[in-house]
């Protein structure tokens, strides 16, 4: 009878080599990615135009900083997506600042519920006393979008993407997932693109000019979830007369990529993984002892007609189901300023007044949220500094 | 499922895992139905032709084996002949002449039916006929014996690593170890790995990054400068190289941790001083085929001077056609045969002129390889062209602006991805042996190994770019 054809005992001998070749591998992707490279000078060379591609070089430098210098007491975190980076500026307000340095602001694009979920586990080693969500159905009823490059590269964050979409959803995701997945592995492969905006890509992207090439296309990834339901053009015609009568001129392209953006919205599959995600972190967030903030961010009234009534109903519910863990804090638009049309620079973006508006009542939220917090733990016996 | 797609990894992570587990027959049998499951995972309804060619073929060789009269065993071969090139000629060509005939007809106001021209092309189908018809074609000659097992056979003809995009393994070769129950050795995993890792660096850093350069150029719309073009052909020479000796690589690295060896495809055919030199170095196993089943029964070099040019130029001819259905793979096929013919008629006055001492033969082959790539690189011209008038824009391009436009800023990218595999192909090549790397010191070894996975990882397009042969 014919043996089998496994390899025999005598034959398994350690493939040296290769072990070496990744031991080395990860130093030096602990050492140099992890470690010696300088963010801030590296997020330095990313054009402003390409940080929205790479918009985790811009927490990967605060983070390396902070860990560098430990931030003041008591330590805020806000998350949140463009429409927090257009919308929070504690410098703004220096009378309602709390202590100098205080405040960390993880606010770039694309940072939507698994990156809040990656960023949280980041976050955790800093202690924060308080972390800010500034949310909306914007982040809850978008479609998934698995990009390593926007990501802190959390395994525990993919481990939780994987538990909320179950296995049907890991087959049919199994490239973005790996790709995360090694991103949570290999420091090297999470933060080429930051790499490549920095520097690497002129060892591989041969420059070409428009005789030879369509100008790049870079806001491409911002569309790509959209294209599936496309904007009807009335509806169309209605948001560009709103937009054209109070917002700034030249806001005619963001109003073009976020109507496709809002029309992408809907319920389904996705949306139960984004909440699971959110309120995971939030979850982490609360375990660790910090106090969270939930706060939700408006979006222009003249895209009324292109928003669904009822996503907001599903936000709403999500959120107020969160915040009866104590701990959590949901102010809703209710309960915050009113937003005047003319105060946002485009559909979801507010434009300075307007931010002012949504820093000032946010700190309040954040002081409020830190008081309570303060008495909690001292009744639980917990001392704070 | 393509070998640098994850659905591949976690596909030959399972074969792997399960096959060495299994006895010899049970092996096989499991290579066979994996095999049909990688070429379904492609398109499952062309499972069917695969079927049709493997039964006719196993079929055919059987009755060769036993008829003794050489009119039967000739009306066999034929019949197998028949069976795959009609496969070949229905699926592949007859687009194509239904096209060219539309176009023929279209001045005298005829016009062919849409579905005559629109035939799709089933993955693979150039490799696994000629691979199955080699098999009938050697036991008519009485090289192979019949394999009496339809297992063995099929598992021949459908063995994933090389189903799709060859190496195109001849009987003698590939059925043995099929037939001979396997022992897979550490050894074996070790350098299967290592070809399977820089294979993918070929394709994944070296050829997908040249693509985006030569796709650019080469793009129908694009108005390119002549250095523009100049550079985007020899891009091109090296994606193809680095697209399809990477495939050919992880195809030999996959089958050798299944305990099989596939022939070698590539030789470093760009270090080739001649044409007949560069197809002995470029896809070997297609060359070998057309020289001993096309040109050799065309009589070969057994006929005369202008006998043989013909053979020659009818071989390449076909095998250009055998590239693709279109115009510019029968010129490309026309220009390698005419640069083989102008080589024979030259090669007495050639050898006079070679010169005889040892560095002034060195410069003389030099001169060869330089001038060699060159004209292999017009081949590429016409190969990459969209069309033959987009190939003469081109080669307009080249002609009219031969200094003007020079892109300098590419030469940086040009140097970082070709330099790590000219420095390990130019060792091996130093070294005589195609797979030195591995006898290499251990700490060279591990660095080598590091910096091949660094550039994938840093520099790789990332999962599942589609390799170029697959349409062919």
């Amino acid at each position: 009878m014919a043996s089998p054809s496994s390899t025999s005992s005598s034959e398994r001998r350690l493939p040296l080599a290769g072990l070496a070749a990744a031991l080395l591998v990860l130093l030096l992707d602990r050492c140099v990615v992890g470690g010696a490279l300088s963010w801030e000078a590296l997020a330095a060379r990313v054009e402003p135009t390409r940080m929205g591609e790479v918009g985790s070089a811009e927490d990967r430098r605060l983070l390396a900083e902070l860990a560098a210098r430990p931030p003041a007491r008591p330590r805020v975190a806000v998350l949140g997506s463009s429409r927090g980076e257009a919308a929070f500026h504690p410098e703004w307000l220096p009378e309602t600042e709390l202590p100098p340095g205080s405040v960390l602001r993880f606010v770039h694009p694309g940072l939507r519920p698994f990156e809040l979920r990656s960023l949280v586990e980041a976050l955790l080693p800093l202690e924060p006393d308080a972390a800010v969500f500034l949310l909306s159905e914007f982040e809850t009823h978008t479609p998934l979008e698995l990009r390593p490059e926007l990501s802190s590269g959390s395994l525990a964050a993919v481990a939780d993407l994987l538990r909320a979409g179950g296995a049907r959803f890991a087959w049919q995701e199994r490239v973005g997932l790996a790709r995360l997945a090694l991103a949570g592995l290999l420091r090297g492969y999470r933060d080429r693109a930051i790499l490549g905006a920095a520097g690497l890509e002129r060892l591989r992207r041969f420059p070409l000019d428009a005789r030879l090439a369509p100008p790049e296309a870079s806001l491409d990834w911002l569309l790509a979830p959209a294209e599936r339901r496309p904007v009807p053009p009335a509806l169309q015609r209605r948001v560009e007369a709103a937009a054209a009568r109070f917002l700034p001129a030249g806001s005619a392209f963001a109003v073009a990529v976020e109507m496709r953006q809002l029309r992408a919205l809907s319920r389904g599959p996705h949306q139960r993984i984004q909440e699971a995600l959110l309120q995971w972190a939030v979850e982490r967030l609360l375990a660790a002892g910090s106090a969270v903030v939930l706060f939700e961010a408006p979006l222009f009234p003249g895209a009324a007609p292109l928003r669904d009534p009822t996503f907001r109903d599903d936000f709403l519910a999500f959120a107020r189901s969160l915040e009866r863990e104590p701990g959590v804090r949901f102010v809703p638009l209710e309960a915050g300023p009113r937003y005047e049309p003319g105060e946002f620079s485009d559909l979801t973006h507010l434009a300075r007044p307007g931010a002012e508006k949504l820093t000032r009542a946010l700190l309040g939220a954040v002081r409020e949220a830190l008081a309570e917090r303060v008495e909690r733990r001292a009744a639980l016996g917990v001392e704070d500094p | 499922m393509l070998f640098n797609s994850l659905s591949f990894a976690l596909f030959f992570a399972a074969v792997l895992a399960l096959a060495p587990a299994l006895r010899h027959r049970g092996q096989n049998l499991f290579l066979l139905v994996a095999s049909y499951l990688f070429y379904a995972a492609w398109d499952w309804r062309f499972l069917g032709l695969l079927w049709l060619s493997t039964a006719v073929d196993f079929a055919i060789g059987l009755a060769l084996g036993r008829a003794r009269d050489a009119r039967a065993r000739r009306r066999l071969v034929v019949a197998s002949l028949v069976v795959n090139l009609g496969i070949l000629a229905a699926f592949k060509y007859a687009g194509f002449f239904a096209r060219s005939l539309a176009a023929l007809l279209l001045p005298l106001g005829l016009s062919l039916p849409p579905l005559a021209l629109q035939v799709v092309l089933p993955v693979g189908i150039s490799f696994y006929t000629f691979q199955s018809l080699s098999y009938t074609i050697d036991v008519y000659r009485g090289r192979v014996a019949p394999v009496p097992s339809l297992l063995d056979f099929a598992l021949y003809v459908a063995f994933f690593p090389q189903l799709v995009a060859g190496p195109i393994e001849r009987a003698a070769h590939l059925l043995p170890q099929v037939q001979a129950p396997r022992r897979i050795r550490a050894a074996q995993l070790g350098s299967g790995a290592w070809l399977v890792l820089f294979g993918l660096f070929k394709k994944a850093v070296v050829a997908d990054n040249l693509a985006v350069l030569v796709d650019a150029v080469y793009a129908p719309a694009a108005s390119p400068t002549g250095p523009e073009v100049l550079l985007a052909t020899y891009a091109f020479a090296f994606q193809i190289y680095c697209d399809f000796s990477g495939y050919t690589d992880i195809a030999r690295g996959v089958a050798r941790c299944l305990g099989f060896e596939l022939m070698r495809n590539f030789d470093l055919p760009y270090l080739a001083a001649s044409p007949r030199e560069f197809w002995r170095r470029w896809h070997i196993s297609l060359s070998t085929w057309l020289r001993d089943y096309l040109y050799i029964p065309l009589g070969g070099s057994r006929g005369g001077a202008a006998r043989t040019q013909r053979n020659l130029a009818l071989t390449m001819l076909l095998g250009g056609l055998w590239h693709g259905a279109a115009w510019t793979f029968v010129l490309w096929g026309a220009w390698h045969g005419a640069l083989l013919c102008a080589q024979r008629a030259l090669d007495p006055a050639l050898a006079r002129l070679a010169p005889r001492g040892p560095a002034a033969a060195r410069a003389w082959r030099a001169w060869g390889v330089l001038l060699t790539f060159h004209l292999v690189c017009a081949g590429w011209l016409l190969f990459r062209a969209e069309s033959l008038a987009h190939a003469g824009a081109l080669c307009a391009a080249l002609a009219s602006t031969p200094v003007a436009g020079l892109a300098g800023s590419w030469l940086l990218p040009f140097g970082a991805l070709l330099a790590p595999l000219a420095l390990i192909e130019l060792a091996q090549a130093r070294s005589g042996d195609p797979e030195a790397v591995l006898r290499w010191p251990l700490p060279l070894r591990a660095l080598v190994y590091a910096g091949v996975f660094a550039g994938l990882v840093l520099l790789g397009e990332d999962f599942g770019e589609p390799f170029l042969y697959f349409q062919f």
